[in-house]
């Protein structure tokens, strides 16, 4: 099912990204299941950071015997156009619908920086070829029996500046096909809603919520992830020992009516299950 | 100009380890204007040798090692560089292939070559070009997407440029917001706005190989 498709049937929904496992499939499996109560949306990463796992396609395989509909998350960073328009097929053959498409960080910013950087292609000719493939073609002209279509996603980070070049990025990701956005975390509702407000986007567009524990977890993200900026009033919140659900029950309720869904980031079952229960 | 470094003393030991009568060969234009093979580097790396307990037979420092006829010529005259265990060149790696292709002995690489660069000060070199094939500075605006952006992204800038930063290198600007004010600049932001298609890498396909013939490209 296209995620898109229950965000207009039922306006809003709920996913969450997992991490594909490294070996142990057995418990990758219990996780799926035991997050299949709350969850028919499920992203898979794709070698997240450039670490070496199973691939996001397998993971969504595998999933999907819990019943879950797959968001298999692609990036440009390891494979030229040969091998995404391969692994688009492949998803198609294994009836995957969903598919977000990044460029991907650098690999020498990841787990093998020594590794060659393929970056043959961007998010923005990644949603191409997809459209391509909606279209029964390949990229070079070649004729496919049959239209070989997905709903794909882009990805938004709010936290990009310049905010104009951001914004400029993005409505082309538009103009190309996304036809939803997953977000980077929001930590500050009010900022995240004057940059909607600002980028005027067309696509529904599904918030991240990554529930961040303490402030250690704070401040490690703060400096670590991509761009991401925790503002000083959470750290403080954080700091003096507020519940830290409580905090993004609040955030969430404040952008809920201006978003089309939430992606759970790094979140641990029992704390999206208490997210969910109170935000409704 | 094509920048390169010197190999770490202790790399090029390695190489000479078993080895006793080692030629040098530096080249005179680009190794020596970025201090990795001119004359002074390679006075240097013939101590190096000799305080391991080598012989230097001799020394040479060719005008653009990597012109043949040239470097061809030169060897001639020393046929010192023939009776060596090795010969180490310290130039570009075109001028490194240039003399193993030439001589009949093992040829040992002094340097790593980096880039070819312009030349933004005295002794700052920086990269502008990867050298594709097929360039792309028409449209983005005198910037190249495959070089001065880390991941090469046709379609920019990625969601890690940070105050204008990019996310490889925080200390560089992205090269997409350099590009988006120029092209801003230039009154020619359609030529951004409009998607890129997938480079032809055709022109890419190495080893390269061009014939000219009275200015004219004969054979490709
Ligand atoms: S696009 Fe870049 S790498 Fe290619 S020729 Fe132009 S400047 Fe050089
Ligand atoms: S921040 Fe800019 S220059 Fe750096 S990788 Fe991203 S798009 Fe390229």
């Amino acid at each position: 099912m296209y995620i898109t498709d229950y965000i207009e049937k039922h306006g809003f929904v709920y996913t969450v990204e997992l991490t594909p496992p490294v070996v142990f499939r057995e418990k990758f499996e219990k996780k799926v299941q035991k997050f299949s109560k709350l969850f028919k949306f499920m992203n898979f990463t794709d070698f997240q950071r450039g670490t070496v796992k199973v691939t996001s396609l397998v993971a969504a395989i595998i999933a999907k015997d819990y019943g879950v509909e797959p968001v298999i998350q692609l990036t440009g960073r390891d494979r030229n156009r040969i091998a995404i328009q391969g692994e688009l097929l492949s998803a198609y053959a294994m009836g995957i619908e969903n598919v977000l498409c990044l460029t991907g960080d650098h690999t020498s910013l990841g787990g093998d920086d020594q590794a060659k950087y393929v970056g043959d292609v961007d998010s923005v000719q990644m949603l191409k070829l997809v459209e391509l493939l909606s279209c029964g073609e390949l990229y070079g002209g070649k004729k496919l029996r049959k239209k070989v279509e997905f709903c794909a996603g882009a990805a938004l980070n709010h936290y990009s500046e310049p905010r104009e070049l951001n914004i400029f990025k993005l409505h082309q990701k538009e103009r190309v096909g996304a036809r939803f956005f997953q977000t980077q975390p929001v930590f500050d509702a009010e900022e995240f809603l004057k940059f909607l407000e600002e980028a005027k986007l067309k696509v529904p567009v599904i918030a991240g919520i990554m529930p961040v524990r303490n402030l250690k977890m704070a401040e490690f993200l703060d400096k670590n992830l991509s761009g991401v900026k925790i503002p000083e009033q959470l750290m403080e919140r954080l700091s003096n020992g507020e519940d830290y659900l409580d905090i993004f029950v609040e955030i969430l309720r404040v952008i809920k009516p201006h978003i089309a869904g939430v992606h759970f980031m790094m979140a641990k079952y029992d704390e999206v299950a208490y997210i969910v229960d109170k935000v409704g | 100009m094509i920048i390169s470094r010197m190999k770490p003393v202790s790399e090029l030991l390695d190489y000479v380890a078993g080895e006793e009568k080692i030629f040098l060969i530096g080249c005179g234009i680009c190794a020596t204007y970025c201090a990795s093979g001119g004359k002074r580097e390679l006075m240097f790396v013939k101590k190096v040798l000799e305080d391991a307990g080598k012989t230097v037979t001799g020394m040479l420092v060719v005008e653009g090692v990597c012109v043949v006829g040239r470097t061809k010529k030169h060897l001639e005259y020393y046929p010192e560089a023939y009776n060596s265990d090795s010969i180490m060149v310290f130039s570009c790696g075109t001028g490194i292939s240039v003399v193993a292709d030439l001589v009949p002995v093992k040829v040992h690489p002094g340097t790593d070559t980096l880039f070819s660069g312009a030349i933004v000060a005295p002794g700052v070199f920086e990269e502008k070009c990867s050298m594709c094939g097929k360039c792309e500075l028409e449209w983005s605006q005198g910037v190249c997407p495959h070089t001065i952006c880390p991941k090469g992204i046709f379609n920019g800038p990625c969601g890690g440029v940070h105050d204008g930063k990019c996310e490889v290198n925080s200390e560089r600007d992205c090269a997409w917001a350099v590009m988006y004010e120029r092209a801003k600049r230039n009154g020619c932001l359609d030529e951004l706005e409009r998607p890129r298609e997938f480079k032809d890498w055709r022109d890419n396909i190495k080893p390269r190989r061009i014939v000219v013939r009275s200015g004219k490209i004969v054979h490709h």
